[in-house]
């Protein structure tokens, strides 16, 4: 049972929801598919006065946009991966910790907007260059993945804001992405993750490493690498404030990354 | 609240604390108490349903969220002719214990089968990943999936 009393508004449309977040004076939690946030809601480390649950807001779609894959701030795993989308986020869809339950309830979007270092999708969204849409009372805005992530569960989210829609980019011709993550077991979270993106030529054009420090890291100094060895000496530099939770402090996290990297590069170059 | 749900194929409500999770609301106020509550983080899947067709853990949503779901829990598996194929085959395969984590598991093999007839045990192994059994090292469960494949096969 949840400690505390809250609202609970389960808006049946976007210009709804946008109402109902704008419109709180604070204190509102916004729910994607929950499977963070009602945990921290029922461990009382978290008590909002408004609880706004998206399930109802027509947030879950994924849908092909102007040579982009678009996808609704509530898709879960299992939309994305019953979906027509890179092989690279399908890759990371099916490897989501807690089984077809969990996958059947998280989104992509919960995700990115919890922000918890040691998860799948900041890293993977920083990585492939995508575009985070808001929405507010005040209007749209548009935020690089790159840029969204402001510290460990903490997101550009503003207050009156929520995220609508991933656009994740097409890839130029010719390229390839790959995407690994290391975790300690089957019901792990993501130690230290990477994506990288090589194209063509097979010199890498951009490659990201998640849970290796508080928020995404993309490593510029392998721009240009054209060998395994490279990725990962410049992955393994890249790492100078490294995360540490319970599952694993960040020296660990810092002497794992190089190598996670290279994998990533080499799933690519494949 | 008043909380409507079709609960393994009966319409059924219930005055709801709008601050119960959804197995909260299936044990306590529906009275069903083969969904168990293990966690309540989402990882060990003892509080597994079906809920409009996708299995979830029910500790990882509001009850609210559910208002006119149509909900399968465990007890909806047999019928009144007796266990169902995948309850059998976890039975004559030792595929539990304690069956603490039944839930989770039945429900996990169901939803594989349904989309996999004939599953090799790597499939059956990741199909099953969001679940913890602590009784039988998942030998028994991995056993008791293959046999049902093979028992509804040979339907």
């Amino acid at each position: 049972m949840i400690p505390h009393r809250f609202e609970y508004h389960a808006p049946r449309s976007l210009e709804e929801a946008v109402e109902l977040v704008g419109s709180a004076d604070g204190g509102t939690a916004i729910l994607g598919g929950g499977t963070w946030v009602v945990v921290e809601l029922n461990q009382g480390t978290r008590r909002p006065e408004r609880v706004v649950d998206l399930r109802h807001a027509g947030l879950g779609t994924v849908e092909r946009r102007d040579g982009a894959t678009v996808f609704g701030a509530t898709a879960t795993y299992s939309a994305v991966l019953a979906a027509d989308v890179p092989a690279v986020v399908r890759e990371m869809a099916r490897g989501v910790t807690g089984g077809a339950q969990v996958r059947n309830l998280g989104s992509l979007g919960g995700s990115a907007c919890y922000a918890n270092p040691a998860s799948d999708v900041p890293g993977l969204v920083v990585g492939l260059a995508a575009t985070m849409r808001l929405a507010g009372t005040s209007g749209e805005r548009e935020v690089a993945a790159a840029d969204f992530f402001r510290g460990a569960f903490a997101s550009d989210v503003r207050e009156g804001e929520l995220l609508t829609e991933i656009v994740v980019p097409d890839l130029p011709p010719g390229s390839r992405a790959g995407y690994v993550k290391f975790k300690l077991c089957e019901s792990s979270w993501p130690i230290v993750t990477a994506t990288c993106v090589v194209g063509a030529d097979g010199a890498v054009q951009r490659l990201a490493l998640g849970g290796a420090q508080e928020i995404p890291l993309l490593v510029e100094q392998a721009a240009g690498a054209t060998d395994a060895a490279s990725v990962e000496a410049a992955a393994g530099a890249a790492v100078t404030d490294p995360w540490s939770d319970v599952l694993a402090p960040g020296e660990y996290r810092r002497s794992i990354a190089g190598v996670i990297a290279k994998r990533a590069y080499l799933a690519a170059a494949a | 609240m008043e909380l409507q749900l079709t609960l393994n194929g009966t319409r059924r409500q219930a005055d709801v604390d709008p601050r119960s999770l959804l197995v909260e609301a299936i044990r306590d106020d529906f009275g069903l108490r083969g969904t168990h509550v293990g966690c309540a983080t989402g990882d060990c899947g003892a509080c597994t349903i079906r809920l409009n067709g996708e299995i979830v853990k029910s500790c990882l949503l509001l009850a609210a969220s559910a208002q006119g779901a149509e909900i399968t829990t465990i007890e909806g598996l047999a019928t009144a002719d007796g266990l169902d194929v995948v309850q059998q085959s976890f039975w004559d395969e030792y595929g539990f214990q304690c069956g603490y984590c039944l839930p989770g598991m039945l429900f996990a093999a169901e939803d594989l089968l349904a989309r996999n007839p004939s599953p090799d045990e790597l499939e059956i192994r990741y199909a099953i990943n969001g679940n913890l059994c602590r009784c039988t090292g998942y030998h028994g469960i991995v056993r008791a999936v293959s046999a049902a494949a093979e028992r509804l096969a040979a339907r």
